[in-house]
């Protein structure tokens, strides 16, 4: 596969796998162009009996981490609750702001993840890798991204039940204010 | 060791509110633009000798990519991209700092379909990008090639953004005795047509949550039928043969004469 090929192919899988990794909106299109960067630059070695995406997600990974060492010199540019890629067929306004806020409501869960626990959830519940690619990609034992698994849902399931009553409260004062 | 099933085969596994969460993050959310600035900023960081070795490399002949029509057309992404929104130039206004530094010689083809198909009209030859002349709006507006239509563009393509409010879906035919039956049945014709799209779009376990959440919503629903073919379906391309088979029977006998039973029938023909 060329370069031009795996861009136009994946670009939609590292995008999203790199928003889904905790890399703030305003970062994404660095982050993204440095991923590429790295691809362009290894896949001649690419061995084609790994998984492609697999291969694709470490890097992204690497490039996510290195981001977020490197936060504080983040550049204030994007608006973070941009509703542009959010628009679907069929969306009408408040459909649109009600799936933003899911979005949003769902990213602030997996913010309160760790690092290690994040990257295991959205490999599995959102990338659909197995657990032995999942042990590949990050160089862990299997029973490590079982039990990474499991206390990454214990966390999501606190922080949707946090998120989920505080913007049900939101909405409650909302309508008592109107 | 086997994993444990993911939360989105896991009917009932999921409170409502969680369930819609993980649903919002399986959405697909690629802003358009961002496909192609990210490789216009590729374009210029990435010399063209190095990428003239991965292609030679790969063994593919995608020098063809690499056309002279192609260098045309990266050298109109300025223009092309000048003409989408304030977005998409604040994201190579962004960009620009590297290809200040990098030696711009030779651009990279336009990776997609578009690039593979014949130019619909000759673009004028232009140098290449500069940081000025991507930032700077277009004195002309240059027409976007059409790109051919998957499910959804692949390649966001020169069209406008639409940055306005949404366009608001066509009025439905169907006339309902009170306003709240309607607005139920544009709601879960929405879920379902998320659904639908998701599922043609390669993404069956987000289909299911989709349609598992409509089911929640609507448990009578007029759109049950649509609802169960499209879960099949979904089942069906995940590979979930037996569950795909179970269901298509039920919905067979119980709705023998529906129109989406066709659908349930593929869905008993290719499993053992």
């Amino acid at each position: 596969m060329t370069f031009d090929e795996l861009y136009d192919r994946h670009f939609d899988f590292v995008w999203k796998s790199l928003r889904r990794l905790g890399v703030p909106v305003a970062d994404l299109q660095d982050v993204a162009q440095e991923v590429f960067v790295v691809v362009h630059r290894r896949l001649p070695d690419f061995e084609a009996r790994a998984k492609l995406t697999t291969w694709l997600f470490r890097i992204c990974l690497h490039a996510a981490r290195d981001r977020s060492r490197r936060a504080h010199v983040r550049r204030e540019v994007a608006d973070g609750k941009t509703t542009e890629g959010l628009v679907a067929e069929g969306d009408d306004a408040e459909r649109l702001l009600e799936r933003r806020d899911d979005v949003a409501l769902f990213e602030s869960v997996l913010d309160g993840m760790t690092h290690d626990q994040r990257a295991v959830f959205v490999m599995f519940e959102l990338s659909d890798m197995t657990g032995e690619e999942i042990a590949t990609t990050l160089e862990i034992p299997l029973a490590t991204v079982y039990s990474r698994l499991r206390l990454a849902r214990e966390a999501f399931r606190r922080g949707a039940t946090r998120v989920l009553a505080r913007s049900g409260q939101a909405v409650l004062r909302r309508e008592g204010a109107e | 060791m086997t994993d444990p099933k993911r939360w989105s085969e896991e009917n009932g596994e999921l409170g409502e509110g969680e369930l819609r969460l993980l649903r919002a993050g399986l959405e697909p959310r690629v802003p358009r633009g961002a496909k192609r600035a990210v490789w216009v900023a590729l374009a210029a960081q990435l010399p063209s000798a190095v990428a003239a070795a991965t292609t030679a490399a790969a063994g593919t002949g995608a020098a063809s990519a690499l056309t002279g029509a192609s260098l045309v057309k990266v050298a109109g992404i300025g223009l092309l991209l000048g003409a989408t929104t304030m977005t998409a130039v604040t994201v190579v206004e962004r960009h620009a700092a590297p290809s200040r530094t990098a030696e711009p010689s030779k651009a990279l083809a336009i990776p997609s379909s578009q690039a593979r198909t014949p130019s619909p009209a000759p673009i004028p030859v232009a140098p290449a990008p500069s940081a000025q002349s991507l930032a700077a709006p277009p004195a002309v507006a240059s027409v976007a090639p059409a790109s051919p239509e998957r499910t959804r563009a692949p390649v966001d393509s020169a069209e406008p953004v639409r940055t306005a409010a949404p366009t608001l879906p066509a009025p439905s035919v169907a006339t309902f005795p009170d306003e709240t039956a309607r607005s139920q049945h544009d709601a879960e014709s929405r879920q379902v047509a998320t659904a639908r799209s998701l599922l043609r779009s390669g993404q069956p376990r987000a289909a299911l949550l989709a349609l598992e959440e409509a089911r929640r919503d609507f448990p009578n629903g007029e759109l049950s039928q649509e609802r169960e073919a499209l879960a099949i379906e979904s089942l069906r391309v995940l590979g979930r043969s037996a569950e795909a088979r179970r269901r298509a029977e039920a919905f067979l006998a119980r709705y023998p004469a529906s129109p989406h039973a066709a659908l349930a029938r593929k869905a008993l023909q290719a499993t053992p």
